[in-house]
């Protein structure tokens, strides 16, 4: 199978920093992709890496099975917007927009201008005078407008309101459903953005820490909560994310799949069982210790 | 190739405003030359007035070569265009800039050479103007402007490129390496001598041919360098 992109065994060092080590990840065509981490996990470094703008100490990349460094074929493929714009600072917007618009195969000049209009944003102003969200709008309308097949949006609403944002997600989904393709989306905002998501990868400190179907991770992450002995002795065994003691209750969270015997087991014991919101889940996993099968127990 | 036309058009873009301004201030000074020349003769000033754009053109040029490549290349990187078109490009800009500037830059000489001629002045006591306004003086005023700026402007894009590619610590180094070599006694004076040479060898009635050849040769030893460097830059934002 011909992945959109695949990654094999990516690592890439900046001195003796390592900023990736030993990434393995295939996305598949004409899906969205959630790559999420804190800040210096390696995200846009991975992105620089998958666009050959930054070479890999080692490993490989490969877009629709071709190596993308000096393949003009390969590199037709890709869009990328980044957080720290990558527009001519002198150029105004409405050049801006003519110029991307001469670099991608697809490009949508209709929903360019329709996005223009929707944000309202001035095609006169020079680049340099715009303000972060509104850099924010022009990358987003780069990145939506090439219909390029594969997308990436690093970082693409820093600066931008709520009301832009969701602005951005109605016009993603909307142009998602009209044109297909896949689209990496990487952000700290996870919560807005976790129902857009079809797949997820968490990277952590260089390294990918999850990497699955959002759906199916969202359905192996809970909450169980009620008297302390009661939660501990149904959890024991079980992936333990977090847990909290209030007196004699307590919360613990989980990332396991739970049966429907152990799911009636546990409300017959007056257990509460509630989902993991994504967000939670990628705090869970990226910002404390993780604790592992059975350390319950000890 | 149509990468290769986005690319130009990107330049075209990119420029033409430092361009307007740079011609606007351009065409201001001449007035202002006009201006002074004509007080001075009022004035009884009978001497020789030389007037000369080249040194700005070419200036214009290099900061050009400069500037541009450092800004342009993460700017097309990010684009999707590969090293080797972005190189072509650019290569291409500096060719098609180098030519519209002494274009402009002998149109310039031209309306001043006229606008003096008018006012009564001769050429003797304005220097560096036309004097037979002839096709074939127009031509040898543009080629040979062409053919200093592009030299000059890919000499300039090769120190852009080295300082994107190795930092400015690397550049200070090499400068200091250079003024280290010119203390070794018999050296300073031999690189003059050289440099001497080649001016006076182009300078002499070889003609434009050996010249432009001179100048071309230049242009792609410049751009021997700056290749391998740009096929190995990578974006640092």
């Amino acid at each position: 199978m011909k992945y959109a992109v695949e990654c094999r065994n990516i690592s890439k060092n900046f001195g003796r920093t390592t900023a990736l080590s030993d990434i393995n990840i295939k996305l598949e065509k004409d899906k969205i992709y959630g790559l999420l981490g804190r800040n210096g996990a390696g995200k846009s470094t991975l992105l620089n890496i998958v666009t050959a703008q930054v070479f890999p100490s080692s490993g490989e990349v490969k877009i629709f099975g071709e190596t993308p460094y000096e393949n003009d074929r390969a590199l037709r493929h890709l869009c990328i917007v980044k957080e720290s714009g990558m527009f001519l600072k002198d150029v105004n917007v409405g050049d801006a927009l003519d110029i991307a618009s001469s670099f991608y195969d697809n490009w949508d000049n209709n929903l360019a201008e329709r996005l223009l209009r929707e944000f309202e944003l001035d095609r006169r102003k020079t680049y340099k005078n715009l303000s972060l969200g509104m850099r924010s709008q022009l990358g987003i309308i780069v990145g939506l407008a090439s219909r390029a097949p594969i997308t990436i949006f690093d970082e693409p609403y820093i600066g931008l309101d709520a009301a832009g944002r969701q602005l951005f997600y109605d016009a993603l989904i909307e142009d998602y459903m009209e044109k297909p393709r896949t689209i990496i989306l990487s952000t700290h905002l996870i919560d807005e953005v976790s129902n857009l998501l079809e797949d997820v990868i968490i990277l952590h400190k260089g390294t990918v820490k999850l990497e699955g179907n959002s759906e199916d991770i969202k359905n192996k992450a809970f909450y169980i909560s009620g008297i302390k002995d009661s939660v501990e002795s149904h959890v024991s065994g079980k992936k333990v994310l977090n847990k909290e003691e209030f007196g004699k209750t307590m919360a613990v969270a989980i990332f396991d799949s739970i049966s429907e015997k152990e799911r009636k087991a546990m409300e017959a014991d007056d257990l509460i069982i509630s989902s993991v919101p994504l967000q939670q889940l990628f705090i869970f996993l990226t910002g404390g210790k993780m604790i592992k099968r059975g350390d319950m127990n000890e | 190739m149509n990468r290769i036309k986005s690319h130009l058009k990107m330049h075209y873009i990119n420029s033409k405003m430092s361009l307007i301004i740079f011609w606007s201030i351009m065409f201001a000074i001449s007035v202002l030359g006009i201006l002074i020349a004509l007080y001075a003769r009022s004035r009884g000033y009978n001497g020789t007035i030389t007037i000369s754009h080249m040194p700005a053109v070419v200036i214009f040029g290099a900061i050009s070569g400069l500037v541009s490549y450092n800004e342009t290349l993460p700017y097309m990187l990010n684009m999707g265009i590969t090293r080797k078109n972005f190189i072509l490009g650019y290569a291409l800009y500096n060719t098609v800039l180098s030519l519209i500037l002494s274009v402009i830059f002998t149109f310039l000489t031209l309306w001043e050479s006229l606008l003096y001629n008018l006012l009564g002045f001769s050429n003797q006591q304005i220097g560096q103007i036309f004097t037979a306004f002839s096709i074939g003086e127009i031509f040898d005023r543009i080629w040979s402007c062409f053919i200093i700026t592009l030299a000059v402007t890919a000499f300039f894009t090769l120190v852009g490129s080295i300082y994107y590619k190795k930092g400015m610590m690397y550049l200070f180094g090499i400068g200091a390496l250079i003024m280290l070599v010119m203390f070794i006694p018999g050296v300073a004076a031999g690189v003059f001598r050289v440099l001497e040479y080649i001016i006076l060898y182009l300078t002499g009635d070889k003609g434009y041919l050996t010249m432009t050849l001179f100048s071309l040769a230049f242009f792609l030893a410049c751009y021997s360098i700056i290749y391998p460097l740009a096929r190995t830059s990578q974006v640092k934002r």
